[in-house]
């Protein structure tokens, strides 16, 4: 389980802290969806799961070891994998298997494990076969994809996502969704950052960070039905939850927020 | 007087024997005052189209004009502006006036830091608090804003956008669409997404492109009536709306679609009872 | 704006010295330069130039872009047969004379002879860059300068910032393309004006992509501390580079015929 425990970080000549008294957790086989606007501090407290950054108080435990631990520090990095925003700036490699292979590489995986952890990786994204393909030839989707593909290579216990959609296209985000919801159902615990609501909607746990502390923690759905609430606090809802919404107001059956206009329709004509 | 384009086309490498047909077949025609969205996947042919029209690519086949003269042709300088992708990489000056100044002061304007001040003011960024700081201390939407602003201090009849409001939060994105809608009163405004729902409510015609051909060219009114084949083009109309337009189809009258979710409902509730 | 295309860029074309490892080819260029130097005479020069000309019948590098450095060096190949050949008011008798000017045989010669050593040099090391693929080569490098680690010169990380730095080129170039064209759509113009002029333009190019890559370089930095890398030491390579028997064999003959050519000739 990563367990941040009233985490505080304050950076040197800012006016307020960045994150103020925030406890999280996080086990395998969950997903959690943070949102909050620009500033409200989520890059922060990704960045604390991995021991990119260090609490200036309160804890942050991996498994139970504390990402202060020098000794541990190359153990909770290879559990907690980590992917960026930018799809570009986060490859190393010039072909994708040595991009994937960098972090095992790190860890002095001999050979034989390295070449099977590269190919199930890429398996796993969907980008078996593109082996030597360079990266600056892959759609931005697929450049994703490859960075998730590198944090897997070090069979991470955790994936952390700060923003990973929010430079591609509908379909980039509908591939990256896909891969992150097969990682969950195989056991691996995803703390997705985004600032789209409808992209949490597959969620198990949803939480709202604004100025530096959690305002919400609960179902995403939950958060869907409380337009006003989620407004004060920077998170547009889906239109189609707004649209919901209302028509609940006026008595239509219609018990959770529906995404698509299909179930709309079929509710209000059946 | 209008960005008029005929048989549109462009091939990338042409004559190489790999050449790569990125457009082919366009129409296109913006007034000023109108507002246009250019719909279409990435890869679809949208920037190669807003290249030509800028005259920055000289088409393979069909022609462009701008009020009647070729677009790279040098009195018709200065009168297509553009914003591409991510503008705000493009920042190089130490103030944001002076990046804004940029680009009238190439054109010749008498006094471009006025003219910059004023395109700052026009995307809601007031001139005397924004003018004097590094354009690298704002935040993502009012660095966006200021790259828009650049483009507008060039004082343009047309005004060409590619994605303009990728990668911003909510925020950032509302003051950048209003930005945008305000210029309208000045210029004709072309704005290219693959994501058409913040303008649709705002356009008065919607070219979609699919693999570099034209698969719908339109009024937003014709849009819907045709989108079925919209869609199959592998293009997506905003869920609300097409919760509406479902509902059309199953035979409910709808006379009027709502763009907005509140409206929506209202609209969905009185087609749903007077079917009753 | 393109990046244009470097002399002694890679030939993807297979062949046996395509096949041959880094580390052995790097193995021959240091043999192959040690015996050019170690010649002195026309005779030894012509076995190099034979040796060159069927090493590069067997790369299948095509003879246009083998000798393309050649090219890019006739500025000073012209300056060493100038600089040997001709005399000032020479006391002694000359092949030619005008003026004060005189062509002299013997310097000529002397020119004639450096020039040709310059010219097989070039493109005997050149066939290095041309059959073997970057990555290949800054793999076979950090190998190579292992050793020097006992010295304390960190050669893994070097052959990481070269790898990198090769990865960013494609990014790089494109991005510059961009930035050049949004800012010629601001009315920047990049052919008016003299060459001081014509520099300043680039201000809005430069500035820019510099932003970014700094930028890129911090996202970077984070992306590899995620993945756990800590310097050179300890890491394990998915692709190692191996010296195979036949690559020893190459070596040592190659090794051979150049020390026997450099000594007798």
């Amino acid at each position: 389980m990563i367990d941040v425990r009233d985490a505080m970080v304050v950076y040197p000549g800012a006016e307020r802290p960045a994150l103020d008294g925030v406890s999280l957790t996080l086990s395998p086989g969950e997903s959690v969806a943070m949102l909050g606007a620009n500033g409200s501090g989520k890059s922060t407290l990704a960045r604390l799961c991995n021991a990119l950054l260090l609490p200036s108080a309160g804890t942050v435990s991996v498994d139970g070891m504390d990402t202060r631990d020098a000794e541990a520090l190359w153990d909770v990095r290879s559990r907690v994998g980590f992917v960026q925003q930018n799809p570009e700036n986060q490859i190393v490699g010039t072909v994708a298997e040595e991009d994937v292979a960098f972090g095992p590489e790190n860890l002095g995986v001999p050979a034989g494990e390295l070449r099977r952890r590269v190919d199930d990786a890429l398996e796993a994204v969907g980008l078996a076969g593109m082996q030597r393909r360079e990266p600056h030839l892959l759609s931005d989707g697929q450049k994703q994809r490859l960075a998730i593909a590198g944090a897997l290579a070090m069979r991470p216990a955790y994936l952390v996502l700060d923003e990973p959609t929010a430079m591609l296209d509908g379909t980039g985000r509908a591939e990256v969704a896909a891969v992150l919801k097969t990682l969950r159902d195989e056991g691996v615990g995803i703390l997705h950052i985004t600032h789209q609501l409808a992209e949490a909607a597959d969620a198990d746990r949803l939480v709202v960070l604004s100025e530096g502390r959690i305002v919400y923690e609960g179902t995403p759905f939950g958060l869907m039905g409380e337009p006003e609430y989620a407004g004060r606090y920077g998170v547009d809802l889906p239109h189609m939850a707004v649209l919901t919404a209302e028509l609940r107001a006026k008595g239509i059956d219609v018990p959770a927020p529906m995404l698509d206009a299909e179930s709309v329709v079929e509710a209000l004509w059946r | 007087m209008a960005l008029i384009a005929r048989g549109l086309g462009y091939v990338y490498g042409q004559g190489t024997g790999f050449g790569i047909d990125a457009l082919r077949g366009v129409d296109f025609d913006l007034s000023s005052g109108e507002m246009l969205v250019i719909a279409g996947a990435t890869g679809s042919g949208k920037s190669t189209l807003l290249r030509l029209l800028a005259g920055l690519l000289r088409p393979s086949a069909g022609s462009v004009t701008v009020d009647g003269v070729a677009p790279h042709a040098r009195s018709a300088r200065g009168r297509v502006a553009i914003v591409f992708q991510n503008p705000e990489s493009q920042f190089f000056a130490e103030t944001v006036l002076a990046d804004v100044a940029f680009g009238p002061g190439n054109l010749g304007a008498e006094d471009p830091d006025v003219v910059a001040a004023d395109a700052l003011a026009a995307v809601g960024l007031d001139p005397g608090a924004f003018g004097g700081r590094s354009p690298l201390t704002l935040s993502g939407g009012e660095a966006r804003r200021a790259a828009i602003a650049g483009a507008l201090a060039m004082r343009a009849p047309y005004l060409l956008l590619d994605e303009p409001t990728a990668g911003l939060d909510s925020r950032g994105r509302r003051d950048v669409i209003a930005a945008i809608t305000a210029e309208r009163a000045r210029a004709g405004v072309a704005v290219v997404t693959h994501d058409p729902d913040e303008f649709l409510s705002d356009a008065d015609h919607v070219l979609a492109l699919s693999d570099g051909a034209p698969v719908f060219d339109g009024s937003v009114a014709a849009l819907f009536d045709a989108f079925r084949e919209y869609e199959s083009a592998g293009l997506r109309l905003p869920e609300v709306v097409r919760a509406q337009l479902l509902a059309r189809e199953r035979g409910a009258h709808i006379p009027e679609i709502g763009f907005e979710p509140r409206e929506a409902a209202r609209v969905l509730m009185a087609a749903r009872g007077e079917r009753r | 704006m393109r990046v244009p295309v470097a002399f002694g860029q890679y030939v993807p074309v297979d062949s046996p010295i395509h096949a041959l490892d880094a580390k052995t080819k790097m193995g021959l260029v240091a043999a192959f330069t040690a015996g050019v130097f170690m010649v002195d005479g026309f005779p030894g020069l012509a076995v190099m130039a034979l040796v060159v000309v069927a090493t590069v019948a067997v790369s299948r590098v095509p003879w246009h872009i083998a000798i393309r450095g050649v090219r890019a060096l006739s500025f000073i190949l012209a300056f060493t047969l100038l600089a040997h050949g001709l005399r000032w008011n020479p006391a002694t008798v000359t092949l030619v004379r005008l003026g004060p000017l005189a062509v002299d045989g013997p310097g000529l010669v002397t020119g004639v002879f450096f020039a040709a050593r310059i010219m097989l040099l070039v493109v005997g090391t050149s066939l290095l860059t041309l059959t073997t693929t970057p990555v290949q080569l800054t793999d076979g490098l950090e190998r190579v300068m292992r050793p020097l680690e006992v010295v304390r010169f960190p050669a893994g990380e070097v052959a990481m910032m070269l790898t990198i730095a090769l990865r960013f080129i494609p990014t790089t170039a494109a991005e510059a393309e961009k930035i050049v064209i949004a800012q010629t759509a601001r009315g920047a113009r990049f052919d008016e004006g003299g060459p001081i002029r014509r520099a300043r333009a680039f201000v809005p190019v430069l500035v820019p992509l510099f932003i970014n890559l700094f930028r890129r370089a911090e996202d970077l930095a984070l992306a590899m501390e995620s993945r756990c890398y800590r310097g050179g030491r300890g890491r394990t390579r998915l692709n190692a580079s191996v010296m195979r028997p036949a690559d020893w064999m190459t070596l040592a003959f190659a090794t051979a015929v150049m020390i026997a050519v450099g000594v007798a000739l």
